[in-house]
């Protein structure tokens, strides 16, 4: 064991396309239904799932035992007399905003305050006061939003009419969210504050539950042609466009060579620097899981992007 | 049963209860076939459509049995569900509303396991 410098990033995903991580097999209503918090019921990614595609992006072998080097290092190794703990930990990525069918904008990303004030907590976050909704049929948006036909007006998300507000510290998160997710690229920066809506968090847990995509799957006999008898079931997915946030650090150095010991900081630059491009969770060969990865420095206070 | 000996149960065994009662009522008054096909698809077409859309179409393709068996089991708890589910749906205030949609989830997934534990025992399998 090393050094315990400890060194922490913030990683951001942006769904480019329905992400399935299943939770097994279901129990209720959905066949194979997506992983959810036990707590909030919120969806989530498991951070398990993210080291996993991570060190595979950086093609570390799938074979534990045959990593080498800085990977060896970074993801870890298992073996009968040489194995070791992985030094980067990556917590789950939390719901940060779930995009929702709405009548103007064509859909909102919609976050709700304890989501916010989650990720203020994660990030690190220190400028963003946190948004107060003052009853549970209002929602609060950026001053150009798409979601109204004027400023103030109603807001239909899905099967909820919702009355609209422009509101100072939702303006502030849809700036500091759009400005970590899209950088210099002001055509998504407008878009996405254009569509950013805060509602409140009962509405937000009950378009978690009914607002994810549900999928009837079918396997067609050879010899009819048609549906097999009994082989129907449904899929659930996170929808494409869902953002999520988690925090991935590096505290101690598991199995270096003591002449040749990375830093936390190297071993995070080196596997979790530049944007990423992945592929997250189960139906990878239809196309699911497509994700952006975005990393970025949390230590500095007042700022959510490098 | 007195109130002193009643037993306190989860709301999942209430429904439970009622569920299968529902179900096996149907199964000895035939027409089951077609009661159950409606059945495993219910609940999925009230997480995609909304409950009171989902609640006027079964409503509309007749599945008055059905509708009955999932009042039932909501009234084997506490969800403001009067005796027409559909009336309830359409009248409830947003707030009753989610709560009673996230309840009929729940019951109408039971009754979707009913049927589907039903067939596993009429087919040797266990129940």
């Amino acid at each position: 064991m090393g050094e315990k410098t400890f060194v922490e990033k913030s990683y951001w995903l942006h769904a480019l396309s329905p992400i399935h991580i299943g939770a097994g097999r279901g129990l209720g209503y959905i066949d194979l239904p997506v992983v959810r918090e036990k707590v909030t019921n919120w969806p989530y990614i498991p951070g398990s799932s993210v080291k996993g595609v991570i060190a595979a992006h950086h093609n570390v072998s799938n074979n534990s035992e045959k990593r080498e080097g800085d990977a060896r290092i970074a993801f870890g190794a298992t073996g009968d007399d040489c194995s070791n703990s992985g030094s980067l930990v990556f917590t789950d990525a939390h719901i940060l905003c779930l995009p929702v069918r709405s009548f103007y904008g064509t859909f909102a990303w919609i976050t709700s305050p304890f989501c916010l004030e989650r990720c203020a907590r994660d990030v690190k976050e220190r400028s963003a006061p946190p948004v107060i909704l003052p009853d549970e049929f209002q929602a609060f948006t950026a001053q150009d939003t798409a979601l109204t036909k004027e400023p103030g007006g109603k807001m239909y998300l899905e099967e909820l009419d919702l009355a609209s507000a422009f509101n100072e510290n939702a303006e502030n998160w849809a700036e500091k969210i759009a400005q970590t997710l899209f950088g210099d690229d002001e055509g998504w920066k407008k878009t996405f504050k254009a569509r950013f809506a805060v509602v409140h968090d009962d509405i937000f847990t009950f378009l978690c539950e009914a607002g994810t995509e549900v999928t009837p799957h079918i396997k067609v006999d050879q010899e009819t042609g048609a549906a097999a008898d009994g082989a129907l079931w449904y899929e659930e997915t996170l929808p494409v466009e869902t953002l999520l946030v988690g925090r991935v650090w590096c505290d101690k150095i598991y199995g270096a060579p003591e002449d040749e010991t990375p830093t936390s900081g190297e071993l995070l630059k080196q596997f979790c620097g530049s944007e990423l491009s992945l592929q997250l969770g189960g139906k990878a060969t239809t196309g699911k899981g497509h994700v952006r990865c975005l990393f970025k420095d949390i230590e500095k206070a007042g700022e959510l992007h490098e | 049963m007195s109130e002193k000996d009643e037993v306190m149960l989860t709301n999942g065994q209430k429904m439970a209860r009622a569920a299968f009662t529902a179900v096996k009522k149907v199964c000895a008054g035939g027409k089951y076939e077609d009661y159950k096909r409606f059945a495993l698809s219910f609940p999925c077409l009230i997480h995609s459509c909304g409950l009171v859309q989902a609640a006027t179409f079964a409503d509309a393709k007749g599945q008055t049995k059905y509708l009955e068996g999932l009042q039932e089991v909501l009234q084997n708890v506490e969800t403001g569900c009067s005796d027409d589910l559909v009336a309830s749906a359409r009248e409830a205030d947003l707030k009753e509303y989610m709560r009673l949609s996230r309840r009929a989830l729940e019951a109408a997934a039971w009754i979707k396991r009913c049927c589907e534990s039903l067939d596993g025992a009429e087919n040797g399998g266990p129940r």
